[in-house]
């Protein structure tokens, strides 16, 4: 017997078997050159990853990872790679990723963590960007509804895109929701004298990071999520206010950085989430999305 | 005999065989599973780690979450379904099924399926998970297809992907209602009725995954409910729910799963859902188990 998927009904578009033929990570919108004779692309596109939460008390939520797509595309010329959102240190609302786009091929960035009680996690991420952590005890953000329909999550929940990690005790860490695409952690501010670690990132293929946390004693900033192919980074860790910021998750292309004193590790590329900040530090970067090129 | 449209092995460009009407992209002619593959690896819940051969990118993957865990009342529901290519990790996550509440998540890269709805806590299915409590809903999937609706009277839950619990009856000589039917089945409802009335239970509803079967709470004359059937994607074959037994002193009998069988109550304890989702029966002194989730990888 012989087949081909034209004649055959019981095949459908399979990307089996193709080969990766470019990388693009440049962020913002530029060109892609693709030979003559392509006319489909199968692409894998991944959103930027969210920032950090920043407040100059610290113990700030994780930005949550980049959202994460793949499919056929007519073939085109043009390419949008998603940034991640930038360090802060002085706005209590933290930037959320933005999307990449190749073709009909679509992911969205990552909500960045929360600062405060009353500024939870980002708003704005979509298509498969995952939740940013709380801090203050207020609301983390929810996952996005994803590129295949997979429907949105609540917070500290497992979804396609995974939620937020939400606390409702200040002092008690809680993971960000795991999925394709993982929540940050949460942020933990208890000015005791106890011991107490934020919230890690979700584990996923992207993952979200790592809550801060700030507190008397001994302080540990929870780590970035463990992604399928990378490390998140660790989380600071020491005596008193000096210490504690969460370590960056792990993107689809690289490790998540690790935290250093009350500064958030910068999440890894393609996608990973910046970590939350300590008392009076400045929150990790989103990793930048990535778009891959099959055919 | 040899595929003379046969081109190349997996991992080499084939970007032609995309293009024009001449080549298939497949290396093997073994067309009865998905896309002509092989299934190469099924993987059960605990393991974290796979091996993908060098040179194979893409990996079709089907998903099946855990199936929720049964209550005192009504059954569990049936787990999540998901599948889909994504590229090749050497991670994993395969959920088990609940032992109080809803079961557990299946991922392989991008593909996801949630558990099923567990019963006594009332905690919903997600990511295709089906319900597993009176008036439950189901859960939409990993491709947008909408969950069940539940259903306030004593029909059957409405189906969908995760499909939806109905209504518990409280009347003698009235069922309550089946789970509904789907992609994963819902849960039974139990039933209310005062003793010695005849208490009749939902059974659980069915699909690829089954649902778990109610108990009927307090009396002792009725009927239990059976837990839904469920199908054996690899072979086709028709995968049994575990049988309810007696009524007070019994149990509902547990969803079949995807890959196995349900099991009937053991005494009081509700029946243990099959391998690969299938949802757990109710029973008055305890819960059955649901049933662990599967990962099947095709390439």
């Amino acid at each position: 017997m012989s087949a081909t998927i034209y004649s055959n009904s019981s095949f459908t578009d399979t990307p089996y078997g193709l080969k990766l033929q470019q990388t693009i990570t440049a962020t913002g919108t530029t060109s892609v050159t693709i030979p003559t004779g392509i006319r489909r692309v199968y692409a894998i596109v991944i959103g930027g990853g969210g920032a950090g939460g920043w407040t100059s008390a610290g113990g700030t939520g994780g930005g949550g990872a980049g959202g994460y797509a793949a499919g056929w595309t007519w073939a085109t010329n043009t390419v949008t790679v998603g940034t991640g959102g930038a360090s802060i240190s002085s706005s209590v609302v933290a930037p959320t990723g933005t999307s990449s786009v190749y073709g009909m091929v679509i992911a969205g960035g990552g909500s960045g963590g929360g600062g405060t009680a009353a500024n939870g996690g980002t708003a704005g991420n979509t298509l498969g960007g995952a939740g940013g952590g709380n801090a203050g005890g207020g609301a983390a953000t929810g996952g996005a509804i994803s590129y295949t329909g997979a429907p949105t999550s609540g917070s500290s929940s497992v979804g396609y895109a995974g939620g937020g990690g939400q606390n409702a005790n200040t002092g008690t860490a809680v993971a960000g929701g795991a999925g394709v695409s993982s929540g940050g952690g949460s942020g933990v501010l208890n000015l005791q004298t106890l011991a107490r670690t934020g919230g890690a990132g979700g584990r996923g293929l992207i993952c979200g990071g790592g809550g801060g946390v700030t507190t008397s004693g001994v302080g540990t900033g929870g780590a970035g999520g463990t992604g399928d192919f990378f490390a998140g980074g660790i989380g600071s860790t020491g005596t008193g206010t000096s210490f504690g910021a969460g370590g960056g998750g792990a993107g689809i292309a690289g490790a998540g950085s690790d935290a250093s004193g009350t500064t958030g590790g910068n999440g890894g590329s393609g996608g990973g989430g910046g970590g939350g900040s300590g008392a009076n530090g400045t929150s990790g970067a989103g990793g930048n999305g990535i778009v891959y090129l099959y055919y | 005999m040899s595929n003379p449209n046969r081109k190349g092995q997996a991992g080499n460009p084939v970007s032609i065989g995309m293009q024009s009407a001449t080549y298939t992209p497949f290396v093997n002619t073994h067309f009865n599973l998905p896309f002509g593959l092989y299934l190469r690896q099924t993987i059960l819940a605990g393991t974290t780690s796979v091996t993908i051969p060098a040179g194979i990118n893409f990996v079709y993957a089907i998903a099946v979450g855990g199936g929720g865990s049964g209550g005192n009342t009504d059954g569990g529901g049936g787990g999540g379904v998901a599948w889909g290519w994504t590229i090749a990790t050497s991670s994993c996550v395969v959920g088990t099924g609940a032992t109080n509440g809803a079961g557990n998540y299946t991922r392989y890269g991008n593909v996801i399926a949630g558990g099923g709805g567990g019963s006594n806590t009332g905690v919903a299915g997600f990511l295709g998970g089906a319900g597993g409590f009176n008036t439950r809903a189901g859960s939409t999937n990993y491709y947008g297809i909408p969950g069940g609706t539940a259903t306030a009277t004593l029909a059957a839950g409405g189906s969908g992907a995760g499909a939806g619990c109905g209504t518990r009856s409280s009347t003698a000589g009235v069922a309550s209602s089946n789970g509904g039917d789907g992609i994963s089945g819902a849960g039974g409802c139990g039933n209310t009725t005062a003793s010695p009335g005849n208490a009749i239970s939902g059974n659980g509803g069915s699909g690829l995954v089954g649902g778990g079967g109610g108990k009927a709470s307090a009396s002792t004359v009725g009927t239990n409910g059976n837990g839904g059937n469920g199908i054996n994607i690899l072979t086709g074959a028709i995968t049994t729910g575990g049988t309810g037994t007696g009524a007070n002193s019994g149990g509902g009998g547990g969803g079949a799963g995807i890959a196995g069988n349900g099991f009937s109550p053991v005494g009081t304890v509700g029946g243990v859902g099959g391998l690969g989702g299938g949802g757990s029966g109710a029973g008055l002194s305890g819960f059955g188990a649901g049933g662990n989730g599967i990962l099947y990888l095709f390439y």
